[in-house]
């Protein structure tokens, strides 16, 4: 019985997705786990799955349209034969939704992009590709040669090997390492580059062509060539480059810088270490600033076109850096966690990102963000917001400064400096300045944290 | 210095050890004197002469289709050789043999139609070997017709396995095999001889000494004539004669073969031949004496001396033998024809004689061949 | 559940088949009285007789080539090369004879027959003992080139190619002879063309045959302390090839590092690299890196030697190499 695949709930706030990709044609054999679609979430793109065998036998939804959840993207069915126009007929007149024109990526307004055979029309209805991957044996005049012995077989990759093959990669991982190069010196993102080569391979000609398409500037023109080395990007180098440019490009940030009166904090680490317990200022600082969340529930927050997505959910990611790169954990619940538990849980997150153990659940989804570049001797810096998220906080290293104390007089007291990053579309200046007095407030009188 | 009567020190020692110089008890057998082959008769002759002359025609036309580009590659003619082939399968027809690259003349005289031989050297789908070999690797496996080997001197080894084989199941079947002059300078011959007598296999090693390998004469590439001498080095019976007469060559190959067939070892032989045409057909044989190849065309040719015998001392007529060549020259065309008109080889089956398919089991426990194996030497040692 | 020495695996295979199979034989130097160089032959010739356990002459081109003419008329002869360094005075006959002996006769006579000896480097046997020949025989259309790496598959392996219908070399390892490992008591066969995951992972593949198998697991235990995941996969036949495995291996783990000794250049690692990256090309995140001894004769002195096999701490490197960390 071919039955209906629905827009999955796939986040805990998810209330609308948007198809980014679908991962499987019409036609395509599905396994349990099979990713057939990404979903562009309020929180990140999430892969999608089926967990049946079976056949991806119409899709109802193409990639760029946003559909809340719970709405039919695809109807599935057991084997590519099944006669799924009566439930088709059931979804009502509605056309299958596509593409919103402003939407479409340039892939999808290519003419030359992979057409779908449309049933409408009549024609053959679209071959069903074999399920699994595997060997095609060398041919010869029609025959099956034992090429085990001799040529070369080709080999169809299995839908979970293709599936896996693209994870890592910016779009379906398949291009050339020639175009990766190009898209690289010309800082395009392949994902959104149509490739024209075999399977969809995107080449270096594609990669020129996209380069050439939207703005016909000329190359610069190439400097001198440096002493220099090239060392290769990791993914998660590109990532950090993809997320944080378009980061600095499309949020219009602000800067409030603030400086904490850490007198009581020391001591109430030490009070806290006295007590056996191993807790970190940056601890502290996630506990605070969870609590400074729920008192300014506004700044908990992203931006939608549509709508500002208020999150009612306080999950603080703390950026780790790692050899080559920096992933940003998240403490999910920060404000229902007490001190302990998140030095626990933050010291775990901090030690498997470093093996680069962490499961993607444990690394996505947070709604706020902290960087601490303290422990390395910064006194003070800004952070890059990190999108969809509205707010970064950058800490800065305490250190002992002469102060003017309340009754006037001079001293030496414990101070720190933290710059907020805010995303100016869902934070006003002085909405993130009475974030920045209860997080003040917290740290300042520490004891509160307690309560 | 003589090398054959040169002695080093372990020679000398093993003739005053206890050992003689040839483990074979008492030394070799003789050959014998008179093969087991009746006399030959008029019509034996008669069809051995048809022999001889239908492989020269084959040979004739392939040369003539060579040089029309019907025949490609190398192509190497027995013209002038036909009576060592020819007289040597009247022995030996149920025998095993084994042949170099100038082997369209044995595979003949074994048995192979002209029509096989002409569609293999057209390279045709009817060809002895489905076209796949070629002039050099003409095969008959129905006639026990080992092939057509390209390697001077690497089959003379294969030839002592299918002794061994012969052997070891008791076959009572001998493994002639042919090389020429040039051969018998090759590793893998003496290796050959070496294991061939050490084992006694029934093996009988021609060696076809036309006087030149490739385009070098005799004298320029051995210290010895007569290469039936290599086998006394290896203690091996050996005989060598001229092979021009067919009725010679049939006695002789026959006593080498009963002598082998009974268990006393292989026999070498040298048969003396002349080859009246270049190495292949891209020689033309410049190098020989001037005159030299029109005294052997007109003093040893193999055709020129049984038609005299035929016509001397078996009284066959003109008549008769016009109407032989009559029916040469039609079996010759019909090759021809037949060559012509079959098929090239589907490219369909270019792969399907890389590897043998699998027909043994695999299966655990299952039966395969027994039989007795009988000893490998005939006496043991010691 | 026995525990043989290689050696014993492999002698307890061929006097299974010579039980079973008269047509079989043994054929080589010092294989009979002498009990086999490597005593792999040891008791055979008592069992067997000299008619079917046959001492040679020194004659490798010779007896090698006796062996594809008795093949050729139905006997399946073992010839044992005492190493497969001396196989070159008979490569001759084990490429142009029994390689090529079924296609230039048209299919009317083949060689079936088992080529076997140890292959590659022992310890210290300098520039003239030390040959892989892995890929001298590989290259060659006709011919299926075996190898194994413990007892069990030495048995169950050599088993097949003696019941195979073609020619089978089949290489072993000097230094592995004395290695014991379990062996089922009960008959099996391990069908030609088989690789076998010998340990799976996600990170990276390691492609390797022969006693490097060692090497690779060595390594893949390094790594995993650092939490890096390989598999590795013996080929245990590079011809028949198993793409299946290969391939599969491949295209899970998305990288690979291929493994083995024999020269860099030319040699079968190249092959393995060249298919992989014909048929893997848009799933490869990192060129293919081989592993493989030095291009150099192999030279006498200890400390020359080590750096010319391939040993864990290359693979090691390799793999960091392939990975980016």
């Amino acid at each position: 019985m071919p039955e209906l695949f629905k827009m999955p709930q796939a986040t805990p706030t998810m209330e609308v997705g948007t198809i980014a990709k679908w991962r499987k044609a019409e036609g395509d054999a599905l396994k349990p786990q099979d990713v057939v679609a990404e979903v562009e979430t309020d929180k990140a793109v999430m892969e999608i799955e089926v967990f049946d065998s079976g056949v991806l036998l119409k899709i109802l939804v193409e990639a760029g349209v946003e559909v809340p959840a719970g709405q039919p993207i695809a109807i599935l069915g057991k084997s590519a034969d099944e006669d799924f126009s009566a439930l088709l007929a059931s979804l009502g007149g509605a056309a299958p939704a596509a593409p919103a024109p402003a939407k479409a990526s340039p892939a999808a307004s290519t003419p030359s992009a992979a057409p779908t055979p449309s049933p409408e029309k009549g024609v053959a209805a679209p071959v069903a590709r074999a399920p699994e991957g595997g060997l095609r044996p060398f041919t010869w005049a029609g025959e099956a040669v034992n090429s085990a012995f001799m040529e070369l077989p080709t080999y169809e990759l299995g839908l979970l090997e293709a599936a896996a093959g693209a994870a890592e990669g910016p779009g379906s991982g398949r291009a050339a390492p020639a175009a990766r190069r190009a898209a690289r010196a010309l800082g395009i993102d392949l994902d959104a580059v149509h490739g024209t080569g075999p399977r969809g391979r995107v080449l270096r000609a594609d990669v020129e062509a996209a380069q050439a398409r939207p703005a016909a500037a000329p190359l610069p023109p190439a400097p001198a060539a440096p002493k220099s080395e090239a060392v290769k990007n990791s993914n998660m180098r590109k990532t950090i480059a993809r997320r944080l440019t378009a980061a600095s490009q499309e949020v219009p940030a602000f800067y409030l810088t603030a400086v904490f009166d850490c007198d009581a904090l020391v001591a109430f680490r030490e009070q806290l270490k006295g007590a056996g317990l191993a807790v970190s200022y940056n601890d502290i600082l996630i506990k605070g600033c969870a609590r400074a969340l729920v008192a300014v529930p506004e700044v908990n927050a992203s931006w939608g076109d549509e709508a500002i997505l208020r999150h009612k959910a306080v999950h603080v990611g703390v950026a780790v850096a790692l050899p080559d790169g920096l992933i940003t954990p998240v403490i999910r619940d920060a404000d229902k966690k007490g001190l302990s538990t998140i030095a626990g849980d933050m010291k775990d997150l901090a030690a498997r990102a470093r093996d680069r153990k962490l499961m993607p659940d444990e690394y996505t989804g947070s709604t706020f963000s902290i960087s601490n570049l303290g422990m390395m001797g910064i006194e003070q810096f800004t952070a890059i917001i990190n999108p969809p998220e509205a707010m970064i906080l950058a800490v800065g290293g305490m250190q002992r400064e002469p102060v003017v104390r309340a009754d006037g007089s001079l001293g030496v007291g414990w101070r720190m400096r933290v710059t907020l990053t805010c995303d100016h579309r869902v934070v006003d200046g002085a909405l993130g300045a009475r974030f920045l007095a209860e997080l003040r407030k917290l740290i300042e009188k520490p004891a509160l944290l307690a309560a | 210095m003589d090398a054959a009567t040169q002695r080093g020190p372990a020679q000398a020692e093993a003739q005053a050890s206890p050992h003689s110089a040839v483990h074979t008890q008492g030394g070799l057998l003789p050959l014998p004197t008179q093969s087991s082959l009746p006399a030959i008769t008029r019509d034996e002759l008669l069809g051995l002469y048809r022999q001889m002359a239908l492989i020269r025609r084959v040979e004739e036309l392939a040369a003539k289709a060579y040089t029309q580009r019907k025949i490609l590659g190398f192509c190497h003619l027995y013209i002038g050789q036909e009576s060592v082939a020819v007289g040597a399968a009247v022995a030996t027809k149920g025998d095993y043999w084994m042949a170099a690259y100038r082997e369209h003349g044995h595979a003949m005289a074994k048995g192979t139609s002209a029509r096989a031989v002409m569609a293999e050297l057209y390279g045709r789908r009817d060809g002895a070997s489905r076209g796949l070999g070629g002039s050099m690797h003409i095969f008959d496996r129905e006639h026990d017709f080992l092939g057509g080997y390209g390697i001077v001197g690497a089959h003379v080894p294969l030839a002592a396995g299918v002794a061994f084989a012969a052997k070891y199941r008791g076959e009572g079947r001998v493994a002639l095999c042919y090389f020429g002059d040039g051969a018998a300078h090759q590793g893998a011959f003496f290796e050959a001889l070496c294991l061939a007598q050490l084992y006694k296999l029934p093996a009988v090693f021609i060696c076809e000494n036309n006087f030149y390998a490739m385009g070098t004469p005799l004298h320029r590439q051995s210290a010895l004539a007569d290469m039936s001498l290599r086998a006394d080095g290896i203690g091996m019976q050996r005989d060598a004669f001229e092979g021009f007469d067919v009725e010679l060559v049939r006695e002789r190959v026959a006593r080498a073969a009963d002598y082998a067939r009974a268990g006393n070892g292989p026999v070498m032989l040298e048969i003396v031949t002349y080859r009246h045409r270049g190495h292949s057909m891209s020689d033309p044989a410049k190098y020989r004496p001037a005159g030299e190849l029109e005294q052997y065309k007109e003093e040893s040719d193999p055709l020129k001396i049984t038609l005299r015998r035929l016509t001397e001392d078996f009284g066959v007529t003109e008549a008769e033998l016009e109407a032989l060549q009559a029916g040469v020259e039609a079996e010759c065309e019909d090759a021809v024809a037949f060559a012509e008109a079959s098929p090239i080889p589907d490219p369909a089956d270019l792969y399907r004689y890389t590897y043998a398919p699998q027909q043994t089991t695999m299966g655990v426990g299952e039966a395969a061949p027994t039989f007795t194996i009988p000893a490998l030497r005939a006496q043991k040692e010691g | 559940m026995a525990t043989l020495q290689i050696r014993e695996a492999l002698r307890r295979a061929m006097v299974e088949e010579m039980r079973r199979d008269d047509r079989i034989f043994l054929m080589g130097e010092e294989v009979g009285h002498y009990n086999g160089a490597y005593k792999v032959s040891q008791g055979m010739l008592e069992e067997f007789g000299e008619q079917r356990v046959i001492d040679t002459p020194i004659s490798e081109n010779g007896f090698a080539g006796l062996g594809v003419g008795a093949a050729m008329v139905g006997l399946r002869p073992i010839i044992e090369f005492m190493t497969w360094n001396f196989s070159l005075v008979a490569y001759d006959q084990v490429i142009n004879s029994a390689a090529k002996i079924y296609q230039m006769s048209g299919g009317q006579y083949s060689a079936p027959m088992v080529f076997r000896g140890p292959n590659g480097t022992a310890e210290n046997l300098a520039a003239q003992h030390s040959t892989s020949v892995d890929s001298l025989y590989a290259h060659f259309p006709g011919l299926k080139v075996v190898t194994y790496c413990d007892a069990a598959d030495a048995y169950g392996l050599l088993k097949a190619a003696l019941r195979d219908d073609g020619p089978v070399c089949f290489l072993e390892s000097e230094l592995t002879y004395g290695m014991k490992g379990e062996v089922p008591d009960e008959e099996h066969i391990i069908p030609l063309g088989q690789a076998k995951v010998r340990r799976a992972g996600r990170d990276l593949s390691l492609i390797t045959w022969g006693k490097q198998v060692f090497t690779c697991e060595a390594a893949a235990k390094q790594l995993e302390a650092d939490g890096i995941d390989v598999e590795v996969v013996d080929l245990r036949s590079l011809r028949p090839l198993d793409h299946q495995t290969l391939f599969a291996s491949v295209a899970k783990t998305r990288r690979a590092v291929v493994v083995h000794e024999g020269h860099l250049f030319a040699g079968v690692g190249a092959e393995i690299v060249a298919r992989l990256q014909e048929a893997l090309f848009d799933v490869l995140e990192a060129p293919v890196l081989r592993v493989t001894s030095r291009d150099v004769p192999q030279p006498y002195a200890s400390n020359l030697e080590k750096l010319v096999n391939p040993d864990a701490a290359r693979v090691v490197e390799a793999v960091r190499k392939s990975l980016g960390r």
